[in-house]
């Protein structure tokens, strides 16, 4: 018996100190000791221990009751001590202290994004000067000299002869100058053209320029590739739509409108199939390779992306605007 | 370029609305950009100089619909048996390639009939009267600029083409008075010039309501010497945005003859002689043959032989199959742009529509060239361990204006780079750092009452000659500001950043020096990467600060990425250094002493005295104040010690300790603290 109420004990003081909730606390007491609880029908059975132990057997009860009862109490007083007023309490509203984070650019962001979609494409990082010559930014590309053309590539001049690029394209020559096919480039850049400041236009801008020349490209390529970006960047039911056009690096050529909910279509890209006078200024052959190019300006896509209205806000950096991405 | 469906109708059956129509155009790519009134306005891209007239594009509107055009009824030349009573000299082959001139007398100048001045005035063109209206109308009908003089008043009546005299003077029929270079191609009579050639016509010769008899101009003048004298005299008419995009010289002559039966039709004149000058033959297109396999190569899919010569034919290309798979083209002469075989898959693809091209992934060939930037990637990477250090990343402007960048503690000489063309004096410098762009920043948010920044930007710099990627860091005021700690910035917070970016590249080696002040300054610090200037660190001077109106202090730091990334800029990953097996040991070491020795310095002879044991020599403490004599400090470092293979002894752990006590009393006479 002095067993089985040593085992008793035991069970309480388990149970006891698992226990969270006040309101099961009352139950446990019943259980133990209650009129019908175990405690109850232990100490009943007292007549059955031999005389010559009941002493102890009868001290062994006082002592485990007495030991339950204390253990009970003193879970109850910590369970109205936790609800009272403790001096270290905490306030949960207090506003957390540790350090904020920063943040990155929301151009960066989008850059990011879409390289990163690129390159799961299969396409690797490239990156070029933002000053650079006449032969890059234009001749190369077969953009030629004193002709209409230039006038949507009007640059800067800087006081050491050089030019600040008006496109990412120049990155194209310079990578294929250094390398020959098969090739993948993504080139993300800042690029300048002295077009007049407003809502939607600026001096500077951001562009991502795309590549790729092997053997046997092919403008069923381009399409698979840009539907792929945009259907990842914009959403699965995105809608494109491909429109003839003209640039000098690029023969056929088209421009990519994106289909808005509300505003129709919207361009967002220019590509084309690298022009074969583009290939043959950097010694690559155009009989064996072809090969496809795009370019975006990321200003806009981000606008469209973040509903941003104005592309001022972008270079203005009030920590109010940049906080939000 | 507008194109009123009304004149279209003229010579093309269309059944389409002009709203379909300008889809369709759209879609081939001739881009419409709106449709008002029945009238599409036209965005010619400049290879297209064809599409610059109703005819031009009722040959597009022809391919797409297979619709024939009809031509205008114009007559033939008429033999005239009397010599020509004026002169024509081309004294500039380069410039002007053919010139025709024709006579036209008796003429009666007023007004053109009514539907002429309704569609000359849907091409945005004022009528004038029927001699001007006439070749107005040829100029939009065919594309060909025209310009009429009255015969009269050319001095001479003679025509020559030549350059202008240095500093010639002008009067445009625009009424200004232009001062001629002499890069410019003149019409002059023998006495003066009475236009610039393919841009504006001159008041001295301008066909007015008295005149009697009409000079017609038809030409063709070079593109590019057209383009910058319009571009110089910041002129641009009809006229030059044509003759710049260039115009077919195999149709001058019609067009000519064109303007001459209206003329004679609208003014009751008579036709006189002409006179025709070719300095430059018209060069004959080369044909070019068109693989039909490369067609299908190129674009992904297969377009029928039969197919692909309908849409050429239908474009006014004549086009014929050759053997099997091939067709020979030979391109017309208002195609100039025509010059290759892309050219033609161009045209084929345009016709048949995106629409029809399958997309498809292509494969990734394993890359042989070694093309890959390691830069570009490495710098996204830093971007991210920025902004989670807490920095938010701004971008500034790459233009300064010369106050900006001499208030930023810069002198504006022949290091900075100006830019020859600025949008305006704001812009007219490239950065030569990004701490003006960082200053401009602060003072922003300030204004708008934010206490604490910390920024970075990552772009080029333009100095000594040389455009670097550099990464600049920015700390205003507070590092750390909340109800429980407030800690102002200090030059130790950036250096401690500048220090972790550092270990995050894993860039083995680095020396700080003590730099002074400067322009920029107040204190600084010069960072040495492998014995190279790659970073300045510092507290922004009080002069700057005063200039730009900020009461906080501001740290900046401008670390050259070039230097560090060129190279080598990701990750490297390293092996792993095994765990230490036996615990270390942990001593406390407190003193007062000189304030000028370096940390450093006693840091390295704690390391050296209790070699090999001593794995991490720490700072923990900076005491300057009460108790502590002028001119010292009291500094408490932390000193690990580690044994590779055995747990320290307590006696051998003291001894050590006294060891190094013992070297810092005798090299730098510290004293001690408990």
């Amino acid at each position: 018996m002095i067993d089985e109420l040593k085992k008793l004990e035991e069970d309480a003081k388990t149970e006891i100190n698992l226990l969270s909730d006040p309101k099961i606390l009352e139950e446990i007491k019943i259980k133990y000791l209650g009129r019908k609880g175990f405690f109850t029908s232990i100490s009943s059975r007292i007549s059955e221990v031999p005389p010559d132990q009941r002493r102890a057997a009868g001290q062994e009860i006082n002592r485990v009751k007495t030991a339950i009862e204390s253990l009970i109490a003193s879970k109850a007083q910590s369970f109205s001590g936790a609800a009272g007023a403790r001096a270290e309490a905490l306030d949960t509203t207090m506003p957390g202290t540790f350090y904020a984070t920063g943040g990155l650019h929301p151009l960066t962001r989008v850059m990011m994004d879409l390289t990163q979609i690129f390159e799961r494409l299969g396409f690797s990082l490239a990156d070029g000067p933002e000053a650079e010559t006449e032969y890059y930014n234009f001749e190369a590309l077969n953009i030629p000299l004193n002709h209409p053309t230039r006038d949507g590539f009007d640059t800067f001049y800087l006081e050491n002869g050089k030019l600040l690029r008006s496109q990412t394209s120049t990155v194209q020559i310079r990578v294929m100058e250094k390398s020959k096919p098969p090739l993948k480039i993504i080139a993300p850049g800042k690029v300048y053209r002295p077009d007049a400041t407003d809502a939607t236009h600026s001096f500077m801008f951001h562009q991502i320029e795309g590549l790729m020349v092997d053997e046997k490209v092919s403008f069923a390529d381009l399409k698979g590739i840009l539907l792929a970006f945009a259907k990842e960047f914009f959403g699965a039911d995105t809608k494109l739509r491909f429109r003839p056009h003209f640039f000098p690096f690029t023969e056929p050529s088209a421009e990519i409108d994106i289909l808005h909910p509300t505003r129709g279509w919207l361009e967002i890209l220019g590509a084309g199939m690298v022009h074969p006078n583009v290939l043959r200024s950097v010694k690559i052959d155009p009989e064996k390779y072809t090969g496809f190019a795009f370019g975006m300006g990321v200003e806009r896509i981000a606008m469209l992306k973040y509903g941003v209205e104005d592309i001022r806000q972008f270079f203005e950096n009030d920590i109010r605007f940049l906080r939000q991405f | 370029m507008k194109l009123p469906v009304s004149w279209l109708k003229e010579y093309i059956q269309v059944s389409d609305s002009p709203e379909k129509l300008a889809e369709r155009l759209t879609m081939s790519g001739t881009a419409v950009e709106h449709v008002h009134h029945g009238i599409l306005e036209i965005e010619v891209t400049t290879n297209r100089p064809d599409c610059l007239s109703i005819l031009g594009l009722a040959r597009e509107i022809a391919a797409l619909t297979g619709k024939k055009i009809q031509f205008p009824k114009i007559s033939k030349e008429k033999k005239s048996k009397n010599k020509a009573p004026f002169q024509v000299k081309i004294e500039d082959k380069k410039g002007c390639a053919f010139y025709t001139a024709r006579l036209i007398q008796n003429v009666r100048i007023q007004n053109s009939p009514e539907k002429i001045i309704q569609n000359l005035s849907h091409m945005g063109s004022r009528a004038i009267h029927n001699a001007v209206d006439a070749t107005n109308f040829v100029l939009f009908e065919m594309g060909h600029p025209l310009h009429a003089f009255d015969y009269d008043k050319i001095a001479g009546h003679t025509v020559i083409v030549r350059r202008a005299y240095k500093g010639e003077k002008f009067l445009g029929i625009d009424g200004i008075e232009y001062v001629l270079g002499e890069e410019t191609l003149v019409i002059a009579d023998a006495e003066k010039a009475i236009a610039i050639a393919g841009v504006i016509g001159g008041k001295a010769t301008e066909v007015t309501a008295s005149t009697k008899n009409i000079l017609l101009e038809a030409a063709v003048f070079d593109q590019a010497t057209v383009r910058q004298a319009a571009k110089k005299y910041k002129i641009s008419t009809e006229s030059s945005y044509r003759f710049e995009r260039g115009v077919n010289r195999d149709t001058v002559t019609l067009a000519s003859r064109r303007a001459t039966d209206l003329i004679v039709e609208w003014t009751g004149g008579s036709e006189g002689a002409v006179l025709e000058i070719s300095k430059i033959p018209s060069e004959k297109q080369k044909k070019i043959t068109v693989r039909v396999s490369q067609v299908d190569a190129l674009l992904g899919f297969k377009v029928p032989a039969s197919r692909m010569i309908q849409i050429l034919k239908n474009l006014g290309i004549p086009s014929v199959a050759q053997g099997v798979g091939k067709i020979v083209v030979t391109p017309p002469s208002f195609r100039r742009d025509i010059t290759q075989e892309a050219d033609l898959i161009e045209e084929i693809l345009r016709i048949e529509g995106f629409d029809k091209v399958p997309s498809a992934i292509p494969i990734t060939r394993h890359v042989l060239g070694n093309y890959r930037d390691k830069k570009a990637p490495a710098q996204f990477e830093l971007k991210k361990f920025l902004a989670a250090m807490g920095f938010q990343e701004i971008i500034t402007y790459s233009f300064l204006s010369k106050k900006a960048v001499e208030d930023s503690g810069f002198t504006v000489d022949s290091k900075i780079q100006k830019i020859m063309n600025p949008v305006s004096a704001d812009l007219e410098y490239f950065r030569p750092s990004l701490f003006t762009g960082a200053l401009q920043t602060v003072l922003f948010n300030a204004h708008r009452k934010v206490s604490s920044l910390k920024l970075f930007e990552i772009g080029n710099r333009h100095l000594n000659g040389k455009e670097e990627t550099v990464l600049g860091i920015t700390l205003y005021g507070a590092s750390e500001e909340n109800w429980q700690h407030k800690q102002e910035a200090s030059f130790y917070d950036l250096k401690g950043i500048v220090e972790n970016i550092f270990h995050h590249l894993q860039i083995a080696q680095w020396e700080w020096k003590n730099a002074g002040s400067n322009s920029i300054f107040d204190d600084h610090a010069a960072l040495f990467v492998s014995q190279e200037l790659t970073a300045g660190i510092g507290k922004v001077s009080g002069t700057i600060l005063k200039k730009w109106d900020l009461t906080k202090d501001v740290f900046y730091t401008e670390i050259i990425l070039d230097r560090i990334l060129s190279e080598d800029g990701l990750k490297k990953s390293s092996r792993v250094q095994p765990v230490p097996k036996f615990p270390s040991a942990r001593r406390d070491v407190a003193f007062v002493l000189d304030r000028a020795v370096p940390v450093e310095s006693l840091a390295n002879l704690m390391r050296e005295t209790a070699k090999p044991f001593v794995k991490d020599v720490t700072l923990f403490d900076q005491y300057i104040g009460k108790n502590i004599p002028a001119g010292k400090r009291s500094l408490a470092f932390s000193l690990e010690y580690q044994k590779e293979n055995a747990t320290f002894t307590d006696e051998e752990i003291n001894g050590l300790q006294r060891r190094v006590m013992d070297s810092l009393k005798e090299r730098y006479q510290v004293e001690f603290r408990s």
